[in-house]
């Protein structure tokens, strides 16, 4: 977007904004979620079968293959853990998707007043968020 | 001689004419006094003034009684206008804390973070409301930019209007400088001929230049043929200049003057007898 259009948008066409954008969000996230589960079953079973031809192994194996078994079982153990990562990030992403939703869509004014607190301070010739950090700061090594 | 007296042109003048002329000179010699200190306490002025304009100095140390100098007054009323406007700049710097340049890239990357496909999905509502703040509280600071950049082209103007007339005033000091030293050359011509005035007329005052009566005339004849004269005469001639003041007179055989013609006598080499010896005694 124009930066001329970013310095001039308005609080309601942003909170506009944000909702298309969690609406689109909404149609994708769920076919993401299920992939990212089809890949985490498919990483658990991939992990068992391993591990299962590891122990298949008899004691007068050779040490050279029974290595190659458990080097196997750690990779797929990796495999697994990220696939449940991606899985669980997913399912947070459609849960926040979700909490966005509701939240933007049923935005009151006033709790709208109140996101708009500090630029209300600004516009009024108040200092900024940064400038009173900073004051405190200087303040605080005063002190 | 007479070249280095000191009295020698007023001698010739009467009294009152050097009277008016010292009193004219003792007015012009007050005139320009006055206007010599006028002109030191506007060079001085001139020099606080700098001083103050360039920060060297708190505030300007002006006489009451100073003369009216445009060129001063402006000058101090754009330091108080440059002052007022670097307090101005430098309140919007402590009141934004950020530059402007710094907001804009902020301003960019909340409006990816909330608004954007490809932006991060794992935002959290909280997230969300912070960020929403933040953004339209950059776009607040973005705004007030706009009346700090009119701030910063009113101080650089104001700025360069207060250095030219300061190069202005450093001008006309100079020009006080010089006409300080040129008044002072004048002042010591001046005082120094006053001074020549009055003691000539302290002098004619203390000799009753004025009331003096003339030498008789004969006076100067009576004198150098050694007849008398009385005690008033001598001082009257005394008055008048003593012994060189009196004419040479014409016509007087000096006493002094007369030429003794040698008498060659005859060394005796015997005593005096007789008759010789009586008319000696006789004579004598």
């Amino acid at each position: 977007m124009a930066k001329k259009l970013i310095r001039e948008i308005s609080p309601d066409q942003m909170v506009e904004a944000i909702l298309a954008r969690r609406q689109t969000l909404a149609t994708t996230l769920p076919s993401t979620l299920a992939e990212r589960e089809a890949e985490t079953n498919r990483a658990y079973q991939l992990v068992k079968d391993a591990q299962e031809k590891l122990s298949a192994l008899s004691n007068e194996a050779a040490n050279d293959e029974r290595q190659k078994a458990k080097h196997f079982v750690e990779e797929q153990e990796t495999f697994r853990r990220r696939a449940v990562s991606r899985r669980s990030k997913a399912s947070n992403a459609m849960n926040n998707n979700d909490a966005s939703l509701a939240y933007w869509s049923s935005l009151q004014p006033e709790e709208l007043d109140s996101l708009l607190t500090d630029a209300e301070r600004v516009r009024s010739g108040g200092p900024s968020s940064w400038g009173i950090r900073q004051d405190a700061e200087e303040e605080e090594e005063e002190a | 001689m007479s070249s280095i007296l000191p009295f020698d042109d007023l001698r010739q003048e009467p009294t009152e004419i050097v009277e008016e002329r010292y009193n004219t000179l003792v007015t012009q010699v007050e005139a320009l006094d006055r206007e010599r200190k006028e002109a030191i306490e506007l060079r001085k002025a001139h020099s606080s003034v700098i001083k103050y304009a360039v920060n060297k100095q708190e505030r300007p140390t002006l006489a009451k009684d100073l003369p009216e100098a445009p060129s001063l007054v402006r000058a101090m009323e754009l330091k108080s206008a440059f002052d007022a406007l670097l307090n101005e700049r430098d309140e919007f710097v402590s009141r934004i804390s950020v530059r402007k340049d710094r907001i804009e890239q902020m301003l960019d990357h909340l409006y990816n973070a909330l608004v954007l496909e490809d932006g991060r999905t794992n935002v959290t509502v909280d997230q969300e409301r912070e960020m929403f703040s933040r953004f339209f509280e950059a776009q607040a600071m973005l705004d007030a930019y706009r009346s700090y950049d009119v701030l910063l082209h009113e101080l650089n103007a104001t700025r360069r209007m207060l250095l030219e007339e300061v190069k202005s005033i450093n001008r006309d000091d100079r020009r006080w400088s010089q006409t300080v030293a040129r008044q002072l050359t004048e002042l010591r011509s001046l005082r120094r001929e006053a001074g020549r005035l009055k003691a000539f007329l302290e002098q004619s005052n203390r000799t009753g230049r004025t009331t003096l009566p003339d030498l008789p005339e004969d006076l100067s004849t009576r004198l150098y043929s050694g007849d008398s004269i009385s005690l008033e005469e001598l001082s009257l001639m005394l008055a008048h200049g003593g012994l060189s003041a009196l004419p040479e007179p014409k016509n007087v055989a000096f006493e002094s003057q007369r030429r003794r013609t040698p008498q060659h006598q005859s060394r005796r080499s015997s005593p005096r007898r007789g008759r010789a010896q009586h008319e000696r005694n006789g004579s004598s």
